[in-house]
């Protein structure tokens, strides 16, 4: 407890994150600076003034203006200017949503370039170094304002009903996607959102980027799992590909089945697996509601992967095998139940409350118990032991109330194999005991020899 | 195979007289009779116990028994006093739970007691424990006062002297038929142990048959025999020999020939369930109770919502029908390529989703969505994707 008055080191709380500085206001960051030349920004007339002859021209014009960035980091610099683009760009986002007719060959290359002008920068480094996704505020993009209504306009331009991907291929290319990508590791959520759904309409309207897309998402991927255990936009990243999973042609693609086997499943081992979970588990189940017959390789490969230090992440990984046998299909059930509840036994008996719980209120799934009552044969004999252990054992008295109704539904159940495992077990326990005792006998024995030993020489 | 005598009735070869304390039980067995009158099912107005109810109760306290690693003297005692509590009260059904804790209860203080398990190591359950574990709905308040109510009530003193119950029968029978029988086993003709009933394993039956309330119109002598007989009947080498001493044991105990095949009927029923379950015939309503930290996180998904529509892949010859091709025939070869990339035709590709709102995150007032064209088709799927919940979970 801290005291008014105390000194420094009596107001150190060795249990909080930080120290007792003040914090910081929310932090923005950049990597965009303005050169030293200020260049003045011609005042342009409104598209809706200039008769509709000549808006083409102004159009160019007007993105072309669009081009010049600002520096945001420092407030005042060059405010009428930063004005002058911000409505610029509000205008622009206007006119090609209300317009037709607006989006004509000449104008794609300079939208996309007036767009890559924009977004495309390097990534400034973390300000913080420490930065823990969960605990801390991101850093965000300082030219927001500007950067808001570029975006807003990307996506009306792609949604546009004049949009045509035949010319739009031209402009949109590989080199082009990949820079959109690497944007995804921005620290700026708002960033993050609208990027997905920019990556989600491009990888819809263009047939030949797709491929490349999945490479590319691919490789971000797996350098994420096995090279730098960092980048921001997994999340995104995985709720786009949720998207294009529910719409796979069935039979699967090889090519898909080696995705799920090869980088979703991996994905499962990285540290900060809470930030994005939830889209994972989604994609894993949709992959299974595809496919049943790829049950056994992903539940075998999230039981490779299961947690063994991380408690929290043991929670999350009984949630997503929950929500895999929301939808299993016996046949599949009956070929992953030994090694899972082998698992789950282990899970039940652990010192942790939370993981214990979770394992067992699986027992208060009605369909998993239908699975488990089909095949109780093979399952009660293997969770057995553990649920006997614990109902004497453990400290938690949540936890032992929920065995003590796993055990009787399991005697409801079963009641013969229950009883034959309940036999078998005390059995098993006197002839334990006997040995110790016989162990402690042949100790003192040879206590006492020791001792006749000594006293005889 | 020669019909053997069993020899005349004598002691065990351990000195252990077996006749006396079989006809003292037999003798008292009257005393301990509860004579259940429970309709099957309950009824509309769910004024009465039904046997039912009682059965389910049973079934508690044989969990209970198990939870607490106890002799099953004590399941048999425990149902015994509450057989015979509602054979003279009439109770309602909503304090059922309550009687059948606290015939357990009393049972697990006076069994601790009794001679033949002073070496057996036991404990007594506490009261607020029972209650809570067994989720019967009562406070440890209610069952010390429905205890006492019991014991007013019943008129035997459970004190010094335990209950004959079918298993005290089951243990005399077990041990006077091994004794007659043994020196007449044709030991090369039948196979050891496995043929021959363990008494654990007959015990554990028994309990079962306890279970239900058909039983309880049957002696304690009637329903141990007769299940010995079932159980001696996987012995075919040594049948003859079996029947006999069974035969003798009913003269010993005055079971009549009807009553005893009646019996026999509800026990082989009772036996062939068993042996045969598929499923459970019964489900107590469980309380799965939870703490606050896992319940606000069950299943990752529970909080994901996406407003991303399903891009559908494309594929082999059949056209989903909202895209609306423009190539001509010779095309269909080139869909024979698994790969999307090798299409590169002029799709239509804005009716594939409708356009959505702006995101959340806009400073401005919301943008006018772009207008629809006349003929374009609203495509026919939901739009947001979501997990099939093929099964519903329990509440």
């Amino acid at each position: 407890m801290s005291g008014s008055g105390g000194t420094f080191v009596d107001r150190i709380d060795p249990f909080a994150k930080r120290s007792l500085k003040k914090k910081p206001k929310r932090s923005q960051g950049s990597s965009r600076y303005r050169t030293s030349n200020d260049v003045e920004l011609q005042p342009l007339p409104l598209l809706k003034d200039v008769p509709g002859a000549e808006q083409e021209d102004l159009f160019l014009r007007k993105l072309r203006q669009c081009c010049v960035g600002f520096d945001f980091l420092d407030p005042v610099a060059d405010l009428k200017g930063k004005e002058m683009k911000r409505s610029t760009l509000n205008e622009l986002v206007d006119y090609i949503t209300a317009g037709r007719g607006v989006l004509t060959e000449p104008v794609y290359p300079e939208i996309i370039r007036m767009i890559a002008c924009n977004l495309f920068r390097t990534l400034p480094p973390s300000d913080n170094p420490d930065f823990d996704p969960e605990e801390d505020d991101p850093t965000l993009e300082a030219s927001w304002p500007h950067l808001q209504l570029v975006y807003e306009f990307f996506l009306r331009f792609l949604e546009s009903p004049d949009f045509q991907p035949a010319i739009g291929k031209r402009v949109i290319d590989q080199k082009f996607v990949l820079q959109l990508l690497e944007l995804f590791d921005s620290e700026d959520p708002r960033e993050r959102d609208f990027l997905k759904t920019v990556l989600h309409r491009i990888y819809g309207k263009f047939l030949g980027l797709r491929a490349f897309i999945r490479k590319q998402i691919n490789n971000i991927f797996l350098r994420f799992v096995y090279e730098t255990e960092h980048f921001n936009g997994v999340g995104e990243l995985l709720e786009i590909l949720g998207s294009i999973i529910n719409g796979f042609a069935l039979p699967l693609k090889a090519e898909h089945k080696q995705f799920l086997i090869k980088v979703l499943i991996p994905l499962h081992k990285v540290k900060c697996l809470s930030l994005y979970h939830a889209q994972l588990a989604y994609c894993v189940v949709q992959f299974l509601e595809k496919d049943p017959t790829l049950t056994e390789p992903v539940i075998k490969g999230l039981l490779k992967f299961w947690p063994k230090t991380c408690s929290q992440k043991e929670v999350m990984f009984l949630g997503e095998i929950e929500e895999i046998l929301d939808v299993i299909e016996p046949s599949q059930f009956v070929k992953i139940q030994e090694p899972l509840f082998k698992q789950i036994a282990k899970c039940v008996s652990s010192p942790h409350f939370q993981v214990a719980e979770r394992a067992l209120y699986f027992w208060n799934n009605e369909y998993i118990m239908s699975l488990i009552e089909e095949n109780s044969n093979v399952i009660l004999p293997i969770m057995f032991p553990a649920l006997y252990r614990i109902s004497k054992e453990h400290w938690n008295q949540t936890i032992v109330a929920l065995v003590y109704n796993v055990l009787k539904t399991f005697m409801e159940m079963n009641s013969k194999l229950f009883d034959e495992l309940t036999a078998s077990y005390k059995a098993e326990r006197q002839r334990e005991k006997k040995r110790e005792r016989e162990r402690d006998e042949l100790w003192k024995k040879l206590q006492a020899l020791e001792l006749n030993h000594q006293q005889q020489k | 195979m020669a019909c053997v005598q069993p020899a005349v009735y004598a002691t065990a070869d351990d000195g252990k007289d077996l006749l006396t304390p079989l006809l003292e039980a037999l003798t008292l067995e009257p005393k301990y009779q509860p004579s259940l009158a429970l309709p099957h099912a309950a009824k509309q107005d769910g004024g009465e116990i039904s046997m039912k109810m009682r059965n389910g109760s049973a079934h508690v306290l044989r969990c209970l028994k198990v939870w607490y690693d106890l002799p099953p003297d004590t399941f048999f005692n425990a149902v015994n006093i509450m057989d015979r509590f509602l054979t003279r009260m009439k109770a309602q059904p909503k304090h059922l739970s309550c009687i059948a804790v606290s015939a357990f209860h009393l049972s697990c203080q006076f069994t601790r007691g009794y001679s033949h398990l002073r070496d057996v190591p036991q404990v007594v359950p506490d009261g607020r424990d029972l209650t809570t574990i067994s989720q019967c709905k009562c406070s440890s308040g209610d069952v010390t006062r429905m205890e006492r109510i019991i014991m007013d009530k019943l008129a035997s003193d459970l004190r010094c002297q335990p209950p004959i119950t079918p298993l005290t029968l089951l243990r005399l029978l077990y041990a006077a038929h091994a004794h007659l029988a043994a020196p007449h086993l044709d030991q090369a003709l039948s196979s050891p142990s496995p043929l021959s009933p363990s008494l654990t394993t007959l015990i554990h039956k028994l309990e079962i048959v306890e279970c239900d309330g058909a039983a309880a119109t049957f002696r304690p002598s009637e329903l141990a025999l007769a299940l010995l007989t079932l159980e001696l009947r996987h012995d075919t080498a040594n049948k003859q020999l079996h029947l006999a001493c069974i035969d003798h044991l009913k003269n010993i105990c005055k079971i009549g020939d009807d009553s005893f095949s009646q019996c026999q009927k509800v026990v082989a029923e009772l036996m062939d369930q068993y042996e045969n379950q598929r499923h459970s015939p019964h489900r107590q309503r469980l309380v799965w109770k939870l703490s606050n930290r896992t319940l606000r996180q069950l299943r990752p998904t529970d909080k994901f919502t996406t407003r991303l529509p399903t891009i559908v892949e494309m594929q082999g010859p059949v056209h989903p029908p909202i895209i609306r091709p423009r190539m001509d025939s010779e095309s269909s070869e080139m869909y024979s390529s698994s790969s999307e990339e090798e299409m590169d035709y002029d799709y239509d590709y804005d009716e594939e989703f409708p356009p959505l709102p702006a995101p959340a995150t806009s400073l401005k007032s919301p943008r006018k969505s772009p207008s629809q064209s006349p003929h374009k088709k609203i495509p026919s799927f939901l739009p947001y994707p979501q997990i099939n919940r093929k099964h519903n979970r329990m509440a």
